[in-house]
C-alpha cells in the first residue's frame, strides 16, 4: 500500500475495481472448471494473480499462481483443490475490501 | 513525454497509469493489443510503449512484431511486461522486436530507470535521423539558394525527359542566366550578389508548379524544367519567368537592385533524336542567342529539319523584349 503514497481515494477506486473483477473472474473460473477448460482456467488464474499481487494480497496471489500452473499442466485434482482454496481465501478478503469501501 | 500502456487487467492498468502520470508522463491507456497497434501506427503516435505480454487475441509479442514489420518512421521504444520469467520467454519477447523486458511484479524505480533508457535511445535516434536528413539535403541542394544542385537537377531532368518520351508529352528545358551579374558583384559587393542570387532563385521557384523543377546550374545560371508542358504555351511561360525577375528590382539590405535574366528554351518534343546533353546544349545555344539579342528576352532552340541538333545559332523568331 505504500506504493500508493497514502492516496486513499485512489485506493478506494482500485478496490472497487477489484471487487467487480474478482466476481467476474471467479465466475469464469467456476465455468471453466465445470467445462474442464483448463486453458481458460489457467488464463483466469493468471488475471487473478496479477490483481492480487498488485494489491499486495500475497497469500491469495500465490494460490492463484499455483492454480495457473496446475491448470496449464492439466492437473485436474490439483486445479480443483487450488480453486477451492482460492475461493476461500477470497471469501476472507472480500469482507475486508467491503469494509474499506464502506469506511 | 507520452506513453502508451496496453494492459487488459483494469487494476494493473490503472495503477500503472497513475504511477506514470505522477512521474510526469502523459498516458494513453488501452485494453488490448489491437487497440495498441491502432494507436502506435497513428501519425502522431506515442514513442514509448509498455505492453503486457498476455492479452486476449492480440498479445504483446504480436504487437511488437506488427509495429516492427509495418512502422517505418519514428522509432517506437517497446517494453514488454510479463510474469513469465523463463529464458525462452525472454528470448522470444526480444526476438519479436521488443527493446526491453520487465518481469511483474516490477519495482517502480526500476521501471522508471528503464523508461529513461528508452528516452535516451529515442533521443539518439532523433539526432541520427536529423543528421541524416540534413546531410541528404546538403548533398542534393545548393547551399546558397536551397535549390537543387547541378548534379541533381540534371539527373531529375533526364528522368523527366525520358518519361515524357514514353508518355508522348513534352518537357520544356530552360537555361536562365542573370544578365550582367558580374557588374552586380562589382558595383554592390559579393554579399549583395548573394542576395540577388537567392531572390532570383526564390522568384523562379515560386513561379513554377510544384511538379516542375528548378536548380542552380552554375554561378548565376539556373536550369528550369517544366514537366508535361504544352509546347504551345512554353514560350509564354518562359516569358512569364523573365517578367517575374525584370518586373521589379530586388530589395537587398542596402538598396534595390534592378536585375534581368535571359532564357534559352528547348522543347524535348523538338529534339526527339537527341540525348539529354544535346538538348541542354540546344537550350544553352538559345541562351547565347538571347544574350546576343540584347538580353532580358527568351529565345527558342530550333530544329534544323534533320532531327539532329543544330550547331549554329537558333533563329531569332521570338523577340520578346518588354
Amino acid at each position: 500500500m505504500e506504493r500508493l503514497d497514502g492516496d486513499r481515494e485512489f485506493l478506494q477506486e482500485l478496490l472497487a475495481m477489484f471487487r467487480q473483477d474478482v466476481r467476474i473472474n471467479l465466475e469464469k473460473s467456476r465455468k471453466a472448471k465445470a467445462e474442464r477448460d483448463f486453458e481458460s482456467l489457467s488464463r483466469t488464474a493468471h488475471t487473478l494473480k496479477g490483481m492480487l499481487r498488485n494489491l499486495s494480497m500475497q497469500a491469495a496471489g500465490e494460490t492463484a499462481a499455483a492454480l495457473e500452473k496446475a491448470a496449464r499442466e492439466n492437473r485436474q485434482d490439483d486445479s480443483e483443490q487450488l480453486l477451492d482454496r482460492l475461493v476461500k481465501e477470497l471469501e476472507g478478503i472480500l469482507p475486508e475490501v467491503e469494509a474499506q469501501l464502506a469506511g | 513525454m507520452r506513453i502508451l500502456i496496453a494492459e487488459d487487467d483494469a487494476i494493473s492498468r490503472t495503477l500503472l497509469e497513475r504511477t506514470l502520470q505522477r512521474a510526469g508522463y502523459t498516458v494513453i491507456p488501452v485494453e488490448n493489443g489491437a487497440q495498441a497497434i491502432a494507436e502506435l501506427m497513428k501519425q502522431d503516435a506515442p514513442r514509448l510503449a509498455l505492453l503486457d505480454w498476455l492479452m486476449p487475441e492480440v498479445d504483446g509479442v504480436e504487437v511488437c512484431r506488427e509495429i516492427r514489420r509495418h512502422k517505418e518512421h519514428a522509432y517506437t521504444y517497446l517494453i514488454l511486461l510479463s510474469s513469465r520469467e523463463s529464458k525462452e520467454d525472454i528470448v522470444a519477447g526480444l526476438e519479436s522486436g521488443a527493446d526491453d523486458y520487465l518481469t511483474k511484479p516490477f519495482d517502480l524505480d526500476e521501471l522508471k530507470a528503464r523508461l529513461r533508457t528508452g528516452h535516451r535511445i529515442l533521443e539518439l535516434e532523433d539526432h541520427l535521423v536529423e543528421a541524416r536528413e540534413s546531410m541528404r539535403f546538403q548533398a542534393t541542394h545548393d547551399l546558397l539558394t536551397s535549390l537543387w544542385n547541378r548534379g541533381v537537377i540534371v539527373e531529375l531532368m533526364s528522368h523527366e525527359i525520358m518519361r515524357s518520351r514514353r508518355e508522348r508529352s513534352c518537357t520544356a528545358v530552360m537555361m536562365c542566366d542573370i544578365d550582367h551579374f558580374k557588374k552586380v558583384n562589382d558595383e554592390y559587393g559579393h554579399a549583395i550578389g548573394d542576395e540577388v542570387l537567392r531572390e532570383v532563385a526564390r522568384r523562379l521557384h515560386s513561379s513554377v508548379r510544384s511538379y516542375d523543377m528548378v536548380g542552380r546550374y552554375g554561378g548565376e545560371e539556373f536550369l528550369v524544367a517544366l514537366n508535361k508542358c504544352d509546347p504551345g504555351s512554353a514560350v509564354s511561360r518562359a516569358e512569364n519567368l523573365r517578367a517575374k525577375i525584370a518586373g521589379r528590382p530586388i530589395q537587398t539590405a542596402n538598396k534595390p537592385v534592378p536585375v534581368t535574366i535571359s532564357i534559352g528554351l528547348a522543347l524535348s518534343t523538338e529534339f526527339t533524336e537527341c540525348t539529354v546533353e544535346e538538348i541542354m546544349h540546344q537550350a544553352d545555344m538559345a541562351l547565347y542567342a538571347a544574350k546576343a539579342a540584347g538580353r532580358n528576352c527568351v529565345r527558342v532552340a530550333q530544329l534544323a529539319g534533320t532531327g539532329k541538333p543544330v550547331e549554329e545559332r537558333p533563329k531569332e523568331t521570338q523577340v520578346l523584349m518588354p
